[in-house]
Parts: structure tokens; C-alpha cells; sequence
């Protein structure tokens, strides 16, 4: 059973799916659902021999376009909703062993291109309000998976963490006439310190307010709103600096690096989001080679982060480790 | 499985979309770059 209920204490849209609870964990590399199916081997969920990139709806959703009535009617201030909207996995790869940060950058810039042509796509449709991209990396975030692979949501609503982005976003343009991020962007190249990487049309940086000790951003330099604002040189750009950043991360502990990155752009619910600045946030849980940072009562029960490490220092370490990148 | 074909954008490289409906009802896009009749190395 899937269905969406609203928490009147904080405002916030939940998802209840309870078929989520039999999805593949952590399968042995034969029986991996997501590697393409050879001939006379596993059937996986992709019924061909090899891919380059695949996009499709998840087996295992908790949004989908024709959902089921809820379990539970409505009761006052308990809102129900069916849980409508769109759950895709995107396939990195066909190799099962490979990592995003592992690949070479042309394969990142397919990636790019395919992020686009899935938010214009699910923007399309009237129901979605918002598309979210995200990738989940590694047993530390919660991967039952290991296949490289990236999840896209189109959901129903603005969720909270990006609806609080656009009041702040929308409160600094009302009061200075500018764009928050471009201002964020702008002290941050000029500071240098927490910069990580840095191109015509990107940079990279661990913000002054930084929640984890490796958390990395990713902002466009001129004033984009969603992905399909970008120029292709742009999308160039943004393949290459991303390449930096995740390959740098598995360069802090000479082992694959965990992460969960999100990707925040404007809504696609129709209204104007001019104020809005496209850009990456990462959020790796690893503090230090075996240590985790967890949410703790601070983090999930007040919303206050404690950060035990500086951003300044951090992202000298991580900028030390960045390295050119080569195209074909 | 029902199956379609099309270009996508035309920058340096070209990318092509192929959906199919899988035997549950889902659709699957597989996405190439390069000629159309060629697909990109995997």
C-alpha cells in the first residue's frame, strides 16, 4: 500500500509504501536486478544484452502515475492523498563494479544530457510539481543496490527542503533585488578558501554554513534556474566539475567515497521561479576513514546541525586532491 | 513490448531515446549518442 499523509505539526507531505519493505537488498553481483540480461543468464529487470544509459519507473515506488486509493480515509487535520507522481531509476552503467566517480567524464556528460531530457519530460506532465534528481552512494546512505545507478522523483508537491530554499531564495531577492545564490557564489570565489574546483560556468565549493565536514556544492557562476536553461557548454562544464568533485572524494580515504548528492532547480508547477539558482549539494556521512556522522538528537529532533569540522580546513584537504580532467 | 524511436536535441553528439513498455505496463528508455544508425561503445 502506498499513500501520501500530511504532518500538521511541521506542514510536510510523508509517504507511506509498505511494498517498499520487499525490495532486492543488497543482491550478490549474478543476480544484480539492474545489470543488463546476458544471453542464457539472469533475467534482470533490463531485458537486454547492454545499455549505454537506461532510464525506467521503479519497480519499487513510492509516487506513481495511477496510484491505488488509500489505505486510510481522510479524518480533519489528518489529510490523506493518493500517492501520485513518478519514481525512476537511471542506470549509470552497464558494469556492475563501476562508479560514477570511476568514469570517464564523457560518460558524466551523457549523464548531464539525460537529467535534462528526464526534468523536461516529467515536467511535462500536469500533476508534477517538482523534480527531483538525486543520487544515493554507498551502504553508509542506505543503498540496497551497489549497480551504479541514480533515482529521480517527480513529486505531487514542493518538499519542504527545497520550498524552504525558495523562501529564503525569495525573501533575499525581495529585500536586495538579488539572486541569493549568485551572492553565495560570488563571496565564495572571492573568498577562496572553501573553493574546491571552479570552471567557466561552475563552482565548487564546501559552504561557510556546512553541515557535514565533506559537504560540496555545486553552483552554476551565471544565473540559471534549471537544467534546461543550460548552454552545451554548460553541460560540458558541469560534467567536468562534477568529475572533480566525486573523484577527489575517493581520493580523502583511498576507497569509494559515500554520498548522497541532490540536485535543487526551480519547481515545474508553472509559476515563476526567476529568483531560483540551479545547483548541487552533496552530503557525505563520512567524517573521518571510520567514522560516520550521524543525525542525531540535535540534527532530526531540532533541525540544528554540528558540524566538528571547519569548511575552510576541509576544503583545502578536498582541493588539494582535485586533479585535471581529460577528455577524449 | 511496444517500441519507438527518436532523436533528442542535436548538439555535438546526438542523443537518441528508444522506449519500450515492459510486460508490467513501466517504460524503459535506453539512451545512445552518436549517428543514428550507430550505437555509442559501451
Amino acid at each position: 500500500m502506498s499513500e501520501l499523509r500530511f504532518n500538521p505539526l511541521l506542514g510536510e507531505w510523508l509517504a507511506t509504501a509498505t511494498h517498499r519493505q520487499d525490495r532486492t537488498f543488497l543482491p550478490p553481483p549474478d543476480y544484480c536486478p539492474l545489470c543488463p540480461t546476458k544471453p542464457g543468464g539472469h533475467p534482470t529487470e533490463v531485458p537486454e544484452p547492454t545499455y549505454d544509459l537506461v532510464a525506467f519507473e521503479n519497480r519499487f515506488p513510492s509516487l506513481k502515475p495511477n496510484p491505488d486509493a488509500p489505505a486510510i480515509e481522510a479524518d480533519g487535520i489528518y489529510e490523506v492523498e493518493p500517492s501520485k507522481g513518478v519514481c525512476e531509476v537511471v542506470l549509470y552503467s552497464p558494469n556492475h563494479y563501476t562508479t560514477l566517480a570511476e568514469e570517464p567524464v564523457e560518460r558524466l556528460h551523457k549523464l548531464v544530457r539525460v537529467w535534462r531530457h528526464r526534468f523536461d519530460a516529467l515536467s511535462r506532465n500536469e500533476f508534477v510539481k517538482y523534480v527531483f534528481i538525486f543520487e544515493n552512494k554507498g551502504e553508509e546512505v542506505g543503498v540496497t543496490l551497489h549497480h551504479p545507478h541514480g533515482q529521480i522523483y517527480a513529486y505531487p508537491f514542493v518538499p519542504p527542503v527545497v520550498k524552504k530554499e525558495l523562501d529564503q531564495c525569495s525573501n533575499h531577492f525581495n529585500a536586495t533585488g538579488r539572486c541569493l545564490l549568485c551572492d553565495i557564489v560570488e563571496k565564495e570565489l572571492t573568498f577562496e578558501q572553501r573553493i574546491i574546483a571552479s570552471n567557466d560556468s561552475f563552482a565548487a565549493y564546501i559552504p561557510f554554513f556546512a553541515r557535514y565536514p565533506y559537504e560540496v556544492h555545486i553552483a552554476a557562476r551565471r544565473h540559471l534556474s534549471a537544467l534546461t536553461d543550460f548552454l552545451p557548454n554548460e553541460e560540458l562544464d558541469l560534467a567536468e566539475i562534477l568529475k572533480q568533485v566525486i573523484a577527489a572524494y575517493d581520493r580523502i580515504f583511498n576507497k569509494s567515497f559515500p554520498y548522497i548528492m541532490v540536485v535543487h532547480q526551480r519547481p515545474s508547477d508553472g509559476d515563476a521561479y526567476d529568483y531560483f539558482h540551479f545547483h548541487i549539494e552533496f552530503y557525505p556521512p563520512r567524517r573521518t576513514a571510520e567514522k560516520l556522522k550521524y543525525l542525531a538528537g540535535s540534527e532530526a529532533g531540532a533541525g540544528m546541525f554540528i558540524n566538528d569540522t571547519l569548511p575552510e580546513v576541509k576544503a583545502a584537504e578536498l582541493r588539494a586532491l582535485v586533479e585535471p580532467v581529460q577528455w577524449k | 513490448m511496444d517500441e519507438k524511436t527518436r532523436e533528442q536535441g542535436s548538439d555535438e553528439i546526438p542523443m537518441h531515446t528508444r522506449e519500450i513498455r515492459l510486460d508490467d505496463g513501466r517504460y524503459m528508455i535506453f539512451f545512445t549518442f552518436g549517428d543514428e544508425d550507430k550505437e555509442t561503445d559501451v
